[in-house]
């Protein structure tokens, strides 16, 4: 089957790009500007009449998507919230995460150790255990 | 009816977490603060059981819960300087 040949199965309709949903966030963002930059590679492949630059455009394509999905999963796994959400829903996700009896939206302040204790040391593998 | 004392209450919600469901019941303590989507500290005058009985009706069969008193003068933590400052807060 010729690589032209071969590709037309993987043409999106526009009924299937319909169904396509991206969820929202950054990383449903990304996801978009991924899906485009692999749809480009994939024209450019067919465009390509020599075997090792289509295979060239091919491990760019692969390298790509690798980097692509090992950075969104890091992303996703530190900042779950602003990953998937954006907008109302993400400040009301932070609302359910934080909140107090009269002050449903609490100031958007870096985590700190208790300011009334002194910082504590933390060295791996020198504190004692329990006894 | 007790003294003031504070209560952490942490749930494990087996679905949705309720969190919208629970805040009028919180409302029922003199103050309350949420520092994680299942975690509640109180400051109330009722105890343990009133705020199970309170509680439980809203809590799925699966869904698991536990109330126990804290005691401020030993803490140490990660946390926004406003909780720790709702903690130290004169009541």
């Amino acid at each position: 089957m010729e690589l032209q040949e071969f590709l037309k199965h993987f043409q999106p309709t526009a009924e299937s790009l319909e169904r396509i949903r991206l969820g929202k966030g950054i990383v449903g963002k990304t996801s978009y500007v991924a899906i485009t930059a692999l749809i480009v590679l994939g024209v450019a492949v067919t465009r390509i009449s020599t075997d090792w630059m289509r295979l060239a455009v091919g491990l760019i394509a692969v390298a790509l998507f690798l980097f692509y999905f090992i950075s969104t999963q890091r992303f996703a796994d530190k900042n779950p919230g602003v990953a998937l959400l954006e907008g109302a829903e993400l400040i009301r996700w932070k609302q359910v995460e934080l909140a107090a009896k009269n002050l449903p939206s609490p100031p958007a302040t870096p985590a700190v150790v208790d300011p009334t204790k002194p910082l504590p040391s933390i060295l791996p593998g020198k504190e004692e255990s329990d006894r | 009816m007790d003294q003031g004392k504070f209560l952490h209450i942490a749930f494990n919600f087996r679905g949705p977490t309720k969190v919208q469901e629970l805040e009028p019941i919180f409302n029922q303590g003199v103050d309350w603060v949420r520092y994680a989507p299942n975690c509640w500290i109180v400051w109330t005058t009722s105890n343990a059981e009133t705020w199970y009985s309170r509680l439980k009706p809203s809590l799925g069969p699966n869904d698991t819960m536990l109330i126990i008193r804290v005691d401020r003068s030993e803490r140490h933590g990660w946390l926004p300087k406003w909780i720790w400052e709702w903690l130290d807060r004169v009541r």
